[in-house]
Formats: C-alpha cells, sequence, structure tokens
C-alpha cells in the first residue's frame, strides 16, 4: 500500500478522503470498524458533503472523485506527508517540514538501515520506510507498550514489511546487541536524547554513519552536541525549519473618496481596486518546532572520543 | 575498518576535499584520469598519493618550492601514517569542527604587519597553521577592535589558507548542496538544502517510479536528488532545452552504473516531437471513443470566469458547488489549442538560453562534467548532421514512460514554468504530484492562480517557502548564527487528479 503505487483502491487499503486544504483524512477501507467505545460497527465516514459508505470506494480510481450525498471528495493515494497530516495523535509528532530536513541530513537512501527512537505517533516512521524502501529496515523503539504495540499494528496495515517495532528502554537498554555495526544512520526524538548517544555510536557501521536528534529545548540541544563531540562525531550541527504557507486569492480594497464628483456610475470597477493577495494561509503559524541536530560519525580507523 | 573497494579513493571518483573548514568537490584524475593537481585557493596541491587510500584519510600538504607555475603555491599531498601518531587525523577533525577559541590571543600593542614574505618563510619553516594565525594576530593592530563576530571570520578565513592538512571525504547528496551553496547558490537556482527536502518529500519517490524533471540552470542537481533516493528500477527522464543535458551534479554523486542508467534525458526539441506524434495516435484512438474525449474536455472558459470569484478567501475549495457547474458546462477542447503555442515559445526560448550556456565559461562544476560533456558533445554534432534523428532506443524508452505516465513532474527552470507545466502536466498519472520551483513568487502566484481557476486537473495546490536558521552551539555560546541565507525560493505544489 504504502509501499508500491496501486491504480485502484482495494479492501484494506487506506484512502485519503481530501475535501478541501483543512479537511483531508484518511479512511481505512472496510465494512466496519471500531467506534470510541470500542464496538465494532458500520463504516460510514461523515463529512460536511454527506456520508460516505467507505467500503464503496472499493474500485474506485486514486485520484478521481468519491461521491458523497451532498458532493464529492477526491480519494487520494496514501503518502507519507498525507498520513502526517491526518495520522492519530498518540504523542507530540514530526511534522512534514522538520520531517524532510531530517531525512535529507541522515544522508538516507533505499537499502539502507536506520534506527528511530521513540516510536510515539509513527508519522517520521513513515517516512523513513518510505526512503530506506523494502530493501532497507527501520528498527523504531518506545518504551511505552501500547504505542509499539498500536504503532506495530500500524506498519502492518499499511503493509510496511521494512519496518520493526520494538517495546524498549533505549536509553536503559539500548537498541540491542543484534544491531551492533549494523546501521548506517540513527535518529533520536527523546527527552533524554544525550543519553542515548553512546548506543547509537555501537550501532552505526564501522565505517560509520549519520545521527540526527529533534528536541524542543535548547538545553537539549547543548548536552547533545557536548555528547557527539565527546564521542567522536564530526560535522555538528543544529537547524530549526519552518515553512510558511501562503494562501493565493482575489481580494478588492474601496478606493479613497476625496469628496469630489466624478462620473457617478454606479460600477464597482471604478470605486474598488481588484487584485490577487498573497497572505500568509493562517494567522498564526508554527513559531518553534524543535531543533534538529545532525553529525557525521567518520569510519573507526579516524575516530577519536575524549 | 571495512575493506571493501568502495571505501578505497579511486582514479574517477568523485571526492570531497576538505580544508579545515573548506569544502569542495573534485573529479579524482580530471578528465584524462592523470591530472591529480587539486586547486585551493593560491594553492595547488598534488594528489596522486591519495589513489587507492582509503576514504577519510588526512593528508599533510608539503611545500614543493622547486617547481614553479604561474603565481600560485605548489605542495604535494602526503598521507598521514595513522600508526605513527594514530590521533593526529583526529585531532585536525575535532579543530574543524570546534571552530576557533581565541581566548588565548594576546594584543601586545605593537604595530608591526607580518609581509607575505615572513609568512611564507614561516610556512616553509614547517610551523603550524595555528601558529601562523596566532602571529598574524598579534601582528594585527585591530584584530582586538574587531567584534566577536568579525575575529570569528577573520581567523576562520586565514585557519582556511594556512591549514596544513586535507582530509578526503566521500560526496553525499547533502554535502554537494551545502558546499554549493556556500559557494554560489545560484549554480543551484537558489534551491536551499531544506527546500530541496521539500521537494524530495512532495516527489514521494516510490520504487519503479518514473519522474520525469525539466531543469535549466540547476546542474542537474533535481535529477541528481530524485535519482539519489530511487531504487534501480525506477526512471528519472530529465528534459533540457539545450542540446545536451545539464547533469554534473548527477556524476558528483558516484551513482553506480547501475542507477545511472536509470537516468535518461531528452532535449525539449525531441521531446516535443515525441509528444506531438503520441497526441496523434490518443486523437486517432479517442476518436473511435466518444466517451473519454467528453470527459477530458469538460473544461470551458464559461466555467474560469465563474471559478474566479469562487475561490474563496482563505483559498478553501469548494467542491460542491463546482461539482455543478462541471454538470452544465459543455466541451471545450482546451488542451490541444494551449500545446501549440507554448510548445514552441519553450522550445524559442529554450534555445536562446542554450546559447547562453554554451557562452559561459566552465566553473569548477561543470568541468567535472567535461568527459561526459564532450561526449555528447560528439553526439550533438553527429546528431546535426544526420539531420537531427532522435536515438531510437532512448524514443522507445521515453515513447513507454509517458504512455505509461509518470509518478511525478518536478519543475525547476530559468523560464517562466506555466507553459513547461501545461506542456507536460497530462503525461502525470492520477494522484501523482507536481512540484514547481522558483526563486520568484511572482509565477508561481501566477500559477496558482490559473490551478485555482481549475484549468488543469489539480487539487491539494499549495504555495510555500522554507526558513532554515542554523545555531552555533558552544558551551555558554549558543545562539543561532549571525548571517543566514535571505531566501532558499518558493515551492508550488499539486495533486493531480482525473
Ligand atoms: C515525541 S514522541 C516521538 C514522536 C515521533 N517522532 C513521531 O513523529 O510520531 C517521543 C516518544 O519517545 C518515547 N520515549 C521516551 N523515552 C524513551 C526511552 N527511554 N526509550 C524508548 N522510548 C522513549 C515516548 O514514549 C514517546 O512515545
Amino acid at each position: 500500500m504504502f509501499n508500491q503505487f496501486k491504480a485502484i483502491v482495494e479492501e484494506g487499503d487506506t484512502v485519503i478522503l481530501y475535501l478541501s486544504p483543512f479537511q483531508v483524512f484518511a479512511l481505512p477501507v472496510k465494512d466496519t470498524i471500531k467506534n470510541k467505545h470500542g464496538v465494532m460497527v458500520e463504516n460510514i465516514f461523515q463529512t460536511s458533503y454527506g456520508a460516505l459508505k467507505v467500503k464503496d470506494l472499493v474500485g474506485v480510481k486514486y485520484g478521481s472523485k468519491a461521491k458523497l450525498s451532498k458532493g464529492w471528495g477526491f480519494v487520494l493515494y496514501p503518502t507519507p506527508e498525507l498520513w502526517t497530516q491526518t495520522l492519530p495523535h498518540r504523542t507530540q509528532i514530526i511534522y512534514t517540514p522538520d520531517i524532510s530536513v531530517i531525512i535529507m541530513q541522515l544522508e538516507l537512501k533505499p537499502g539502507d538501515v536506520v534506527i528511530e527512537s521513540g516510536t510515539g505517533s509513527g508519522s517520521l516512521s513513515h517516512s523513513l520506510a518510505r526512503t530506506v524502501q523494502q530493501s532497507g529496515h527501520v528498527y523504531t523503539f518506545d518504551f511505552h507498550e501500547d504505542r509499539a504495540r498500536i504503532a506495530t499494528e500500524e506498519f502492518q496495515t499499511h503493509g510496511l514489511t521494512q519496518v520493526t517495532c520494538q517495546h524498549r528502554d533505549v536509553v536503559q537498554d539500548g537498541f540491542g546487541e543484534e544491531l551492533n555495526n549494523k546501521v548506517d544512520a540513527v535518529f533520536l526524538d527523546l527527552p533524554h536524547p544525550w543519553l542515548a548517544v553512546e548506543s547509537a555510536v555501537k550501532s552505526l557501521k564501522s565505517r560509520g554513519g549519520r545521527f540526527c536528534s529533534f528536541s524542543p529545548c535548547i538545553e537539549q540541544v547543548q548536552r547533545t552536541c557536548e555528547s557527539l563531540r565527546k564521542l567522536g562525531f564530526v560535522d555538528i550541527n543544529t537547524v530549526e525549519c519552518l515553512q510558511k504557507e501562503f494562501s493565493v486569492g482575489y481580494r478588492n480594497l474601496p478606493l479613497a473618496e476625496f469628496g469630489e464628483s466624478y462620473n457617478h456610475q454606479n460600477d464597482n470597477s471604478n470605486t474598488r481596486h481588484k487584485f490577487v493577495s498573497v497572505t500568509p494561509a493562517t494567522p498564526t503559524m508554527q513559531g518553534h518546532t524543535g531543533y534538529i541536530t545532525s553529525a557525521t560519525l567518520p569510519p573507526v580507523h579516524v575516530r577519536v572520543t575524549s | 575498518m571495512t575493506t571493501s573497494q568502495d571505501n578505497l579513493i579511486q582514479v574517477g571518483d568523485y571526492v570531497v576535499v576538505q580544508r579545515w573548514n573548506f569544502m569542495k568537490i573534485v573529479h579524482f584524475g580530471g578528465i584524462k584520469g592523470n591530472d591529480f593537481d587539486v586547486v585551493l585557493g593560491n594553492d595547488i596541491v598534488q594528489f596522486s598519493t591519495a589513489v587507492g587510500k582509503p576514504y577519510w584519510s588526512t593528508f599533510k600538504i608539503i611545500p614543493e618550492p622547486a617547481v614553479k607555475k604561474s603565481k600560485k603555491r605548489l605542495y604535494k599531498a602526503e598521507l598521514l601514517d595513522s600508526n605513527e601518531n594514530p590521533t593526529l587525523s583526529a585531532e585536525i577533525l575535532k579543530e574543524m569542527e570546534c571552530g576557533s577559541d581565541n581566548r588565548d590571543i594576546k594584543d601586545d600593542g605593537k604595530s608591526q604587519i607580518l609581509s607575505t614574505a615572513n609568512i611564507h618563510e614561516l610556512r616553509e619553516s614547517g610551523t603550524s597553521a595555528n601558529e601562523i594565525v596566532g602571529h598574524l594576530i598579534e601582528n594585527s593592530t585591530t584584530f582586538q577592535k574587531k567584534t566577536e563576530f568579525a575575529q570569528e571570520k577573520y581567523l576562520s578565513k586565514k585557519k582556511r589558507k594556512y591549514f596544513d592538512y586535507i582530509l578526503l571525504r566521500p560526496t553525499s547528496l547533502r554535502l554537494m548542496i551545502e558546499i554549493n551553496n556556500k559557494k554560489d547558490p545560484s549554480k543551484f537556482l537558489g534551491i536551499s538544502m531544506d527546500t530541496l527536502s521539500h521537494m524530495v518529500t512532495a516527489c514521494n519517490i516510490q520504487p519503479g517510479g518514473n519522474y520525469l524533471t525539466y531543469e535549466n540552470g540547476c546542474s542537474g542537481l533535481v535529477s541528481a536528488t530524485i535519482l539519489n533516493y530511487l531504487d534501480t528500477t525506477g526512471k528519472v527522464l530529465q528534459v533540457h532545452p539545450g542540446p545536451f543535458p545539464q547533469k554534473s551534479s548527477v556524476l558528483s554523486l558516484n551513482f553506480s552504473t547501475e542507477k545511472l542508467n536509470n537516468y535518461v534525458s531528452m532535449s525539449i526539441r525531441d521531446m516535443i516531437d515525441i509528444c506531438k506524434s503520441l497526441e496523434k495516435q490518443n486523437q486517432s484512438i479517442e476518436l473511435t471513443k466518444v466517451e473519454p474525449v467528453l470527459e477530458n474536455g469538460t473544461e470551458t472558459l464559461v466555467k474560469e470566469e465563474i471559478k474566479m470569484e469562487t475561490v474563496d478567501e482563505n483559498g478553501a475549495e469548494t467542491p460542491v458547488k463546482e461539482e455543478v457547474k462541471m454538470e452544465t458546462v459543455p466541451l471545450n477542447n482546451i488542451n490541444s489549442d494551449s500545446l501549440n503555442s507554448t510548445g514552441s515559445s519553450v522550445l524559442a526560448a529554450d534555445l536562446e538560453q542554450c546559447d547562453l550556456d554554451a557562452k559561459q565559461t566552465p566553473t569548477e562544476n561543470s568541468n567535472k562534467g567535461n568527459l561526459k560533456r564532450k561526449n555528447s558533445d560528439t553526439q550533438m554534432d553527429s546528431n546535426k548532421k544526420s539531420c537531427h534523428k532522435i536515438d531510437l532506443v532512448l524514443k522507445s524508452q521515453v515513447e513507454s514512460i509517458l504512455t505509461k505516465k509518470v509518478d511525478g513532474l518536478i519543475i525547476v527552470c530559468k523560464e517562466h514554468p506555466e507553459s513547461v507545466l501545461k506542456k507536460f502536466i497530462k503525461y502525470v498519472a492520477p494522484s501523482r504530484p507536481v512540484i514547481i520551483y522558483s526563486l520568484y513568487r511572482e509565477p508561481l502566484v501566477e500559477l496558482f492562480m490559473e490551478l485555482k481557476n481549475t484549468k488543469l486537473p489539480v487539487t491539494n495546490v499549495r504555495l510555500t517557502e522554507s526558513f532554515l536558521r542554523a545555531y552555533q552551539v558552544l558551551p555558554d555560546r549558543t545562539h543561532p548564527l549571525m548571517s543566514m541565507n535571505s531566501t532558499g525560493g518558493y515551492l508550488l505544489t499539486a495533486t493531480v487528479v482525473e
């Protein structure tokens, strides 16, 4: 599903229903779903344009219109970005602008092996999985049992066989012997990332690799950088990325009246000026999400710790 | 440490040469495979000793005063023996990392200034770069009066110039962008690392996917980026304005031949020929089937005008109203009209551009592309002679990509993107992205309005700008960097629908 394009919706898919920029939903294509009381009910999705019997989407082409009782919406192929936009939040999540920078900073490519902790709501995991593809692997860890379990189910539903999610406290127990010298990159989104840097070194390949950590607070960044320096990382770099979205559309403003009488026409065009405006899409925007700290671990033969 | 071949520096590799915090990408061995001179500022360093050595090796540069070539000073690079002094290369790495610390710099108040000759003497007597920089500061009457920012900048500049150790590292997409954008962002049309990362995300690169790029003026950055994230079964089809593709970025990343085989490039002129013949085929098919024509042609001017007013304030769409209108509008075949006019104008602009490019003096990076460039030059010559025939294998490859429809369209060019988008959008499969980058906001705003007016089958249209702030993180001295890029360009993204 998330792993390979397909043209037609099939049972078991997760589809994106797109109504407007602010009304985007991820829907599992099946007969019944659990409601909030844990009871199985018929899978009918209510929108402001009417109801949709989700199972009816089977056979519909991705990118085409789905009829709702009072209108229609687009059925889109699910991408990690659309998933991040629609997923059920179980924790704070990392959003697409930061995810993109993280993926590039980790220098990931198909076939790579990457470690992630914590799994949280699996927002980043989906993008990691797409980048390393099925020839690579994502090992993701969370010390919260329920989160690890639900995430595992989600990865399964989405067909992401290249993701393994484990319930584990990585600060206490590291990433496991099995991964020693096996991975190309390590990513941390933890309250105390600096306490897992040593384990990251153990897991990274002897030819070295990339490290990245996402932290909302500068103190976390300082401690992490200190630890990275001690353990022989180079190219240590911290950035913050924000994305501004614009709304574009026609607007018009009244022309100033100077009380002078010119040919009175009841024509709007003479009293209002119409123009294309470009304004921020929302009146407030994310001013801060987190700092992205990245670093290179050089190969063992030039690595030195202090 | 692994000893596999891919960890050893080989002739023909593109290699990152790092001197303190200065980096550049070098085609190791040059075009002929026997040129190992690396120019670093006023120094030329001979690197033949590096062949077959592991990546991440550190070299000390030794002056060769005997040989004189032009005004530059000559050096040879000698591998640091890690057995002899195992921590040295790491020490160098450390020093490169931590940046300069000027707490011990004393101003003795003397006003004498070291002459170039003095410095040269110091260097030849084996004085280390750090010591030289120390001397320079001691002998500078102005240093202490500089702001902290200016001091650091001065130190960094001097150190870079006199640092005697050089590290050879493998290239990567990340380093390539960083190196280029430090030196000259205009070579990638101002695309910043973060903007490029957002393009990659929007592109949703999947195994076996086919991606169509129209690139002009960014050294093949887009193709290189997509190839980087693509498995060995997907394809990148780069359409380029001139007779040959700009692809120095593709070469810089040392892709396997397997991957490079999936990089297909074609001039806009040949591409338009293929598009035209495909359209003809389609038309004859559509004549026999009536329904598809109705479906494709439901866009009209009448509808556009109504729609203009319904684009609501916050850019939200109004699917319900649209639906009603769609049912009432008659058939109008806008698509093929706009094709004929835009097709030729793209071509004209491209040919002009191609002239400009040819006149440009080759920059460092395009030098690296010389080998391949030469090849395509000669190909081009023979093309001209044989009255411009398209390679048949290439042609059928491109035809099959277009008939299957591509999984993404990315436009990064010097031209106004509108005609390019209109030309190629019909070859994009539904539920797949189109991504247009521009250094300027205005063309994308125009295009946004155009898309909103639903002349083209897209949804989820977004115009964004990315902002990246870098930090210095040092104990008790953490703050954003004093200078930053003022822009990384703008992105327009949309999803193609039926
Ligand atoms: C902010 S969330 C991660 C969100 C995730 N990056 C995403 O995009 O969805 C942090 C997660 O780390 C987990 N965590 C915290 N400390 C941990 C530890 N020592 N070992 C493993 N997981 C831990 C928490 O349970 C939480 O789910």
